[in-house]
């Protein structure tokens, strides 16, 4: 098919950004009704868009395709348009309309982006999301400093991309979007523009320094799309690349401990995100195809229950104001919907059994299991329990209870947000709780149906085995046992913990400082040489043409014609003979 | 002359989910919980797993258990030695 401008119409993704850019300039009832209808749009077209290439063109003479479909991108923007939509219900009444529009171009970007059928495309996208989301986290209260660093990063994360992506069109003379192995500079580079937007190391910490800079609504569509895309490019383009297991390791447990080291609620969900998206990068480098299809499940069911957690957050900080473990507590009784709803999204995030995070982590660990990496299962069994303990327990706990009452009683008496932000938390919980018991829907969705074969035969994989579920409630429980035994050691405190930003917001200031101190040095030094040569040369100056210098003196005139006088009689006395 | 009114004046009373009854009784169900889960064990055949220690009795519990008080004491140190106050970042 060639490319006409009529076929935009159709491309899902472009449509979402269109609607994101006349937002602002809708009145307001309309632009009520453009926040919810342009994400079902969306939806209805993601799953018109049949599997192979839709849209081809050529620029440049290269061969592009804007978009082209499969499973894997279908699922992916599948739940990018949900949560578009679950978003702008929460978001209704987010009275910075830019945020919104900068949202929906955001979610336009990652839709997509998952249909990107070639890197140019691909790349395209991925920078108006780097812009969209920049504006979204601009759009913070105080989000000046966190939303220019935020730009920094991603925009680094750009430039490498289009490093990666020139060198990878000039070495296989393809624009194509497929599957790569990290054996050279070029894929080397794209790798590693997918792991900065994936929130892995070293780079992780702009995502805990940005997301919670964010409003009460941004950090909801923040959460959802730039690390969940970064996912489906790594599923796409890297499947089974080993190096991703240690990057997700890694970035499973720097999340769990980070959290539970930290204070603000949103801190701790945001380093949560980092720690949800290394099981997904895990999966990606097991690369077998149910490990595959589990990073994308684990996508789906993660977009759902983290944004329900931080509509839960969202939601507290707009009653109060307050984001603080220290300072928010006791708040079941004032916030009861948005307490439940936490709680349930705290529950799908630690698997619990009949919650969508189970059947989507089983996956993910039970494909560990099948290719005996015993250390990658233990690893992931681990960070399992940490998840409940750090995210499960911690987050409820400190924000809805923790305190018989809520200490700001005086400033009003919090209470459960409006109607759309309740329903937008409800129609989530439903959701976690839904795609915990029929989860075959979810499966049939994913690229390789969650087949699984055992002794020859093949069949969908079940998460819903006695053993399992005994196993896996064991492991939650007692990690609960553990947290409120040590209950008097995780006594939340007035502190941040510094982390690798420190190297761009702290270390900067050090030197600084020490230059600021040798420039104040040197600068006095050349002041006091200034002075000192000034005064020198002024006392020589006085020394010889000062009113009594030597070469100001009048004696020396006289003295002049005297000799002068004597010269000539001299002269005239020998002439005269 | 009225009658004097029986009814107490009105005290704030804590809602029921934080009276030290009901605090007890969580525990009391909470620790039942944990028993039976342990002796679930000895019932449920340890069936589809992958590796030998999920045979050990317990291995979700003492795992998990073990794990998380590592993971606290190790987020302690760190905690030590990169712990500073919310406001250092701001000016």
């Amino acid at each position: 098919m060639t490319f006409m401008m009529t076929d935009l119409l159709h491309h899902p993704g472009l449509s979402l950004i269109v609607a994101g850019l006349i937002l602002p300039f809708l009145p307001a009832a309309l632009r009520y009704a453009a926040l919810l209808i342009a994400p079902l749009l969306t939806l209805a077209m993601v799953w018109t868009i049949g599997d192979g290439p839709q849209i081809t063109t050529t620029y440049l003479g290269m061969e592009l395709i804007p978009l082209q479909g499969d499973a894997l991108s279908r699922v992916f923007a599948t739940i990018f348009a949900i949560m578009a939509f679950i978003g702008a219900l929460f978001a209704l009444r987010q009275d910075r309309v830019f945020e919104l529009a900068a949202a929906f171009i955001y979610a336009g970007g990652a839709v997509s982006v998952a249909f990107a059928g070639d890197l140019i495309t691909l790349f395209i996208f991925w920078e108006i999301m780097a812009i969209a989301s920049t504006i979204v986290v601009a759009m913070g209260p105080n989000a000046k400093g966190s939303s220019l660093r935020y730009a920094v990063i991603h925009f680094l994360g750009g430039v490498i991309l289009m490093v990666g992506i020139t060198g990878q069109i000039l070495q296989t003379g393809s624009t194509a979007f497929t599957a790569m192995e990290a054996d050279n500079w070029a894929t080397w580079a794209i790798l590693a523009a997918f792991l900065i937007n994936a929130g892995a190391p070293p780079l992780a910490a702009w995502l805990p320094d940005a997301y919670p800079a964010s409003s009460w609504s941004g950090m909801v569509f923040l959460s959802a799309f730039t690390t969940k895309t970064s996912v489906y490019t790594l599923i796409r383009g890297f499947p089974g690349e080993e190096v991703l297991i240690g990057f997700g390791l890694f970035m499973v447990f720097y999340g769990i401990i980070m959290a539970l080291l930290e204070n603000d609620m949103r801190r701790i969900l945001a380093y949560s995100i980092v720690n949800q998206v290394g099981f997904m990068v895990t999966a990606v480098g097991i690369g077998t195809p149910l490990a595959l299809d589990g990073a994308a499940a684990h996508a789906f069911a993660h977009i759902i229950y983290k944004a329900l957690l931080l509509m839960s957050a969202g939601s507290v900080l707009y009653a109060t104001g307050r984001s603080k473990c220290t300072e928010v507590g006791g708040l079941y009784r004032y916030m009861p919907v948005s307490c439940i709803c936490g709680i349930i999204g705290a529950l799908a995030i630690s698997s619990l059994p009949l919650t969508s995070g189970f059947v989507s982590k089983s996956l993910i660990s039970s494909a560990a299991g099948d290719a005996h990496l015993f250390w990658v299962w233990m690893a992931l069994t681990a960070a399992s329990a940490g998840v409940f303990f750090h995210a499960g327990i911690k987050f409820p706990w400190f924000v809805f209870f923790n305190r018989k009452d809520y200490l700001y009683l005086h400033e009003g008496t919090p209470k459960d947000p409006p109607w759309n932000m309740q329903a937008a938390m409800i129609i989530f919980s439903a959701a976690c709780i839904g795609l915990g018991i029929w989860y075959q829907p979810l499966y049939e969705l994913l690229p390789n149906k969650a087949m699984v074969t055992h002794h020859g035969v093949t069949e969908q994989y079940t998460a819903m085995k006695a053993a399992k579920i005994v196993e896996q409630l064991q492991l939650l429980f007692f990690s609960g046992l553990a947290f409120f035994l040590l209950l008097d050691w995780m006594k939340r405190t007035t502190t941040i913990t510094l982390d690798v930003d420190w190297f761009w917001r702290g270390f900067p200031r050090v030197i600084s400082g020490w230059f600021g101190l040798e420039w104040a040095l040197a600068w006095d030094n050349f002041l006091d040489w200034v002075e000192n040569t000034w005064k020198q040369l002024r006392d020589e100056l006085t020394r010889t043409h000062g009113a009594e210098g030597t070469l100001a003196r009048t004696r020396p005139s006289g003295m002049t014609a005297l000799w002068m006088t004597v010269i000539l009689c001299a002269f005239l006395m020998f002439n005269f003979t | 002359m009225a009658e004097p009114t029986k009814r107490k004046p009105e005290t704030p009373e804590d809602p029921w989910l934080v009276r030290p009854g009901t605090i007890k009784g969580i525990w009391v169900v909470s620790i039942t919980v944990l028993v039976i889960l342990l002796l679930l064990d000895f019932v449920i055949p340890k069936k589809g797993t992958y590796f030998e220690i999920q045979q050990i009795f317990g291995f979700g519990a003492w795992y998990g258990f073990l794990v998380c008080t590592g993971l606290v004491f190790v987020s302690k140190l760190i905690g030590m030695a990169l712990k500073v106050r919310d406001d250092f970042y701001d000016d």
